[in-house]
């Protein structure tokens, strides 16, 4: 798959606090880009150099292979929703997005079929001809989706798309991302982890201005490390006899019971099969036996650690 | 200058809509109106205030003291009313943030400037003629008599004045980047103007001496010239519109 996107080796220092720390990643053509990171992680630093809203002390950034810092006609291809995005209140959508088509140099009918549809998509048609003014916070930042995809873009940059909407307009919203990454690529951010896995193609955790790991996200979740294996057995004799036995043999790095589950943690992934034999030849009542896929949550708790 | 026509056009929308136009017409318009009555009115209302002690023999007032009053309540409260409604039109964005979708897209700094400058001056057309218009045809009410020769000219004094002012705000409001300094800064220039006025030798170059003739000799005489001041106002606006274009041609500064 060809980048879209490269970051080299980027820091930024706010006099002297080091923000973004040799920073490095890429983003592919059609695909979802996940940032995430705690508070003051430096997320929106980041995006702001992207957007050559913010000089980097050092370092480059190759959009499309070239710099950004040295082509001044970017303007178009990178569609931007800030955080808090703040529009014009006297304007109504279908306005803000003629107005902003207009500095897009997108012909007029263009720029209001174009626009029309983006409103339909992401589900402001009824409001589109009321005032900004009374808008929710939700609202507006339906609307900053919308208006980033309005220039056909070939990267979107969005700061927190879901940070102010309900449970189903999360959701529509990241389905939205989803399938703009049809035509776009898209780096997000966010601190709901569940909607990384559930969109991202590729994930950067960062820490401290540095990327601490980052890859497709099965990569992540697959990662080396202990797995671990769910029994549930109803019983409590055969749970405490195989508490007991467990704790016995070497196969089992560490056990724990669970509500009614015995949680068994081997080596790796192919002492998996060894434990399962193991287990079968105890001969205790079992109704399931499941091994637990790691969830980002837990990769990016050992990472933060 | 990437989306200057596209600004300019939500600029002069936007006064519209917010009724800050709205609310600057009808004022000039009040103030054009409150001229001619003021002149009529006041030497009655002094003479039967006095009437007991003293007898103060006075002139019966004409359309003269009419333009006179119309163009001391111009350079006094019109000005501030036009400052206090229009002094952060830049700043009170650059706060809110209201400029970086717009900027993400290409807008440039420098356009924003230019739109803002050109609709405010258009603005300050539109108020100057509404308050003129309204006090010319007051006074035609109530002074049989009226005479427009010579107003062109110091009406000219005024609007140039007034554009003095808008390159001063756009200027401040640059400079501050935002919040109520820039208002202060503004108060600050004016105030220092003043200071300089109090010399007799300078007194001459000014901008303030665009609205401080007097009127009435002025239009009898004509014995006043803006030459000086006016060629001093025209380079200080100049002036200040180059410096805050200077300071626009790093957008960064302004995005974050
Ligand atoms: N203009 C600035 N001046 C000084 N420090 C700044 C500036 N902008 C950001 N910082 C600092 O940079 C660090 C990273 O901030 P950034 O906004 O990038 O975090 P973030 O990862 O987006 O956090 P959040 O998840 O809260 O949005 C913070 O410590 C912040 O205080
Ligand atoms: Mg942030």
């Amino acid at each position: 798959m060809k980048e879209i996107l490269a970051v080299k080796n980027l820091s930024k220092a706010f006099k002297k606090k080091k923000v973004i720390d040799n920073l490095s990643f890429c983003v592919y053509r059609n695909s979802v880009f996940g940032f995430v990171g705690r508070n003051g992680a430096g997320k929106t630093t980041t995006m702001k150099m992207i957007l050559d809203f913010l000089q980097p002390d050092t370092g480059s950034i190759l959009f499309d292979g070239e710099d950004i810092a040295k082509t001044k006609h970017n303007a178009g291809r990178i569609g931007y929703l800030p955080d808090v995005p703040e529009f014009y209140d006297f304007y109504t959508p279908m306005q803000y997005m003629m107005f902003c088509g207009e500095i897009s140099n997108i012909r007029r009918r263009e720029c209001k079929e174009k626009a029309e549809e983006l409103l339909k998509l992401v589900g402001l048609e009824k409001d589109k001809d009321r005032k900004i003014r009374g808008f929710s916070r939700g609202m507006k930042q339906r609307l900053g989706v919308a208006q980033a995809l309005l220039s056909d873009p070939e990267l979107i940059i969005c700061d927190e798309p879901t940070s102010a909407l309900d449970p189903i307009g999360r959701r529509e919203i990241l389905d939205l991302l989803k399938k703009a990454k049809e035509r776009t690529a898209v780096i997000f951010s966010t601190h709901i982890l569940s909607d990384v896995q559930r969109i991202c193609d590729y994930i950067g955790i960062i820490e401290n201005g540095k990327i601490v790991r980052y890859g497709t996200t099965q990569e992540l979740t697959r990662i080396s490390g202990d797995v671990k294996v769910r029994i549930s057995c109803e019983e409590e004799e055969d749970r405490n006899r195989l508490l007991e036995e467990a704790k016995k043999t070497e196969l089992c790095r560490d056990v724990q019971v669970e509500n009614n589950d015995v949680i068994i943690q081997v080596e790796n992934e192919k002492k998996v099969k060894d434990l399962f034999k193991w287990i079968g030849e105890k001969g205790c009542n079992v109704n399931s036996i499941r091994k637990e896929e790691k969830t980002l949550e837990d990769i990016y708790m050992e990472v933060i650690k | 200058m990437t989306g200057f026509f596209a600004y300019l056009k939500k600029e002069l929308w936007e006064q519209l809509m917010t009724m800050k136009a709205v609310i600057i017409c009808i004022l000039f318009f009040l103030l054009g109106i409150i001229s001619p009555i003021g002149a009529k009115y006041a030497p009655e209302v002094i003479s039967r205030l006095t009437k007991d002690s003293i007898t103060i023999q006075m002139a019966d007032p004409t359309y003269l003291d009419a333009f006179a009053q119309f163009f001391k309540n111009l350079s006094q409260l019109g000005v501030i009313i036009f400052v206090i409604v229009f002094g952060n039109v830049l700043s009170q964005e650059l706060t809110k943030g209201s400029l970086i979708i717009p900027m993400s897209k290409g807008l440039s700094m420098k356009a924003v400037i230019h739109a803002k400058f050109i609709a405010l001056v258009f603005y300050w057309t539109a108020a100057l003629a509404v308050s003129f218009l309204s006090c010319a045809i007051y006074t035609r009410i109530l002074f049989s008599e009226i005479n427009l020769e010579g107003v062109a000219i110091l009406l000219l004094g005024s609007w140039i004045f007034g554009v003095f002012l808008i390159s001063l705000i756009i200027f401040s409001n640059i400079l501050c980047r935002g919040g109520y300094i820039s208002l202060l800064l503004i108060a600050g220039c004016v105030g220092v103007l003043f200071l300089l006025n109090l010399l007799p030798d300078v007194r001459d170059y000014l901008p303030l001496k665009l609205v401080g003739v007097d009127v009435a000799s002025a239009l009898i005489n004509q014995d006043y010239s803006f030459s000086k001041s006016g060629a001093v106002t025209c380079m200080l606006i100049v002036a200040f519109l180059l410096i805050s274009h200077i300071c626009a041609a790093d957008k960064r500064k302004f995005c974050n």
